[in-house]
């Protein structure tokens, strides 16, 4: 009994070791985790708000469409790697892009080195060959990063980048996102007050039907207002329906108007930062995560 | 009764005899056709992927012979027919598609990468015209991004695993004794 007891006794220590020990394997780079909002990660503080906010709303209408991911990531250094191997590590650290299509995108930026790369998913291996991205990356948008004009040499890489991928897979950035529709776009003023008229005439309806359910309360059925106009509300709300690329929605606060193309009772790209399906949840800073894509390393920029 | 229990003592033995030899078979037969998957699963992972999906060493060889070809297309136009550059690329070439081991085709891509460079920094003081410009750097880019795909494909990591497992006892004296192959390295 005795010795059971002491055996037992030292199974514990022994188990934990096991447990814990595989803590002790040194991974070699301490990669970074990404941000809650996953395609944006400027650790290295050098990306403005706009910027930011520019690459996400480009996302938003990227991924729902076709999973696809463009990640941009700002570090000061890169640990004693050059930045290929340093992207490659963390685009499969982080699964950028979907898993059935491996059509992830990284653009990976570190100031304090001088050294920024662009790597893709093994699905895209084809259509942002190095040979594009080196096109993409030309002496014009080097000299940019060489001038720390940071904000404008993502701004431009990216937008070539997201261009490509919407020919390849044929669908808008600038339209009906859960629907691949295409509308033509409208100006900004235009956008906002269309935006906002609607709102006013929903909360007028809303107000007024309040009011007259009172009334009649009161005063009976001696007045009777006319039916009001169906507006574009049903559209708008048939889109707003439950669909496979759109969550939860509702009016988010500052967000009339700030989507070019997005037209009155076109409503449908309003949502834009709920992006639905797969892994992730929905917009409004909710958690964004990698899709599991997979890369093969590779592709171009500052080694 | 004693001639029964002679019978069934001899019996027994040649039971146990074959029982024996029926073990000591197993071993080394099951030794081989493990290590034979192991070898034929290496052998698909060189030409086919981890993946199975046809990204492997291989293929990768394959392009940067294929790119390597289309640089010396653009040469053409701009360099002697007998520049060394070209002649080297071209040799190089020829070498990495006539390599039959992992070992061989390392060597030759290596070469290949060597000569490539060379063309293209001949190439880059040569009066390229733009578009001939934008070649000359995008199969570049191609060819040097193959060398960094390669650079991290898992073969030579599950080379050396397989050839660990035939360094231990007792696989390495079957392995001797049965004629099992080592996997050669991508290096």
């Amino acid at each position: 009994m005795k010795i059971k007891h002491r055996l037992s006794v030292l199974l514990v220590p022994v188990l934990l070791f096991l447990l814990i020990s595989p803590t002790f394997v040194v991974s070699g780079v301490d990669l970074p985790s990404p941000t809650q909002t996953f395609y944006v990660n400027d650790f290295a503080s050098i990306l403005s708000e706009e910027t930011e906010d520019h690459l996400l709303q480009t996302n938003d209408l990227l991924e729902p469409q076709t999973g696809a991911q463009i990640v941009t990531v700002t570090v000061d250094f890169l640990d004693g790697l050059n930045s290929e191997e340093y992207a490659y590590q963390l685009f499969n650290d982080w699964g950028i892009g979907s898993k059935e299509e491996n059509n992830g995108v990284l653009l990976l930026l570190s100031p304090g080195e001088e050294k920024y790369w662009i790597t893709v998913g093994t699905g895209l291996e084809k259509v942002l060959s190095s040979g594009t991205l080196s096109k993409i990356l030309d002496e014009n948008r080097d000299d940019l990063f060489s001038q720390q004009q940071y904000d404008r040499f993502v701004t431009e890489v990216f937008d070539e980048i997201a261009e490509i991928l919407a020919q390849h897979y044929h669908v808008t950035l600038d339209g009906d996102a859960g629907f691949g529709q295409h509308e033509n776009s409208e100006s900004d003023t235009g956008n906002f007050v269309e935006d906002l008229l609607f709102w006013i005439i929903l909360f007028a309806v809303i107000g007024l039907s309040l009011g007259s359910t009172v009334l009649r309360g009161s005063i009976g059925r001696r007045y009777r207002r006319p039916p009001y106009p169906p507006v574009h509300m049903d559209r708008r709300v048939r889109r707003y329906g439950p669909g496979p690329h759109f969550g939860n929605f509702g009016p988010r606060p500052g967000n009339f108007g700030s989507r070019p193309g997005a037209g009155f009772g076109g409503g449908a790209n309003r949502p834009v930062k709920r992006p639905g399906g797969g892994s992730h949840s929905f917009g409004g800073g909710a958690r964004r995560s990698g899709g599991g894509g997979r890369s093969r390393g590779g592709g171009a920029g500052r080694r | 009764m004693a001639l029964g229990k002679t019978i069934y003592k001899k019996d027994c033995k040649v039971a146990i005899a074959v029982m024996v030899l029926a073990i000591l078979l197993a071993i080394p037969l099951g030794f081989l056709r493990t290590m034979y998957r192991f070898y034929n699963d290496l052998e698909q992972e060189f030409y086919q992927g981890a993946y199975q999906d046809g990204l492997s060493i291989q293929s990768d060889l394959e392009e940067r012979m294929l790119l390597a070809q289309n640089l010396v297309t653009v040469a053409r136009r701009y360099l002697d027919a007998e520049d060394p550059s070209i002649a080297q690329t071209l040799q190089a070439r020829l070498d990495l598609e006539n390599a039959q081991t992992p070992s061989e085709k390392y060597q030759a891509n290596n070469r290949l990468t060597d000569a490539t460079a060379i063309l293209y920094e001949t190439l880059g003081n040569a009066p390229l015209s733009e578009k001939d410009q934008d070649y000359r750097r995008s199969l570049y880019a191609d060819l040097l991004s193959r060398n960094d795909t390669i650079s991290h494909d898992p073969y030579n990591r599950l080379a050396l695993e397989y050839n660990q497992k035939l360094d231990g006892f007792p696989a390495a004296l079957l392995a001797q004794l049965l004629g099992v192959p080592k996997a050669e390295l991508f290096q």
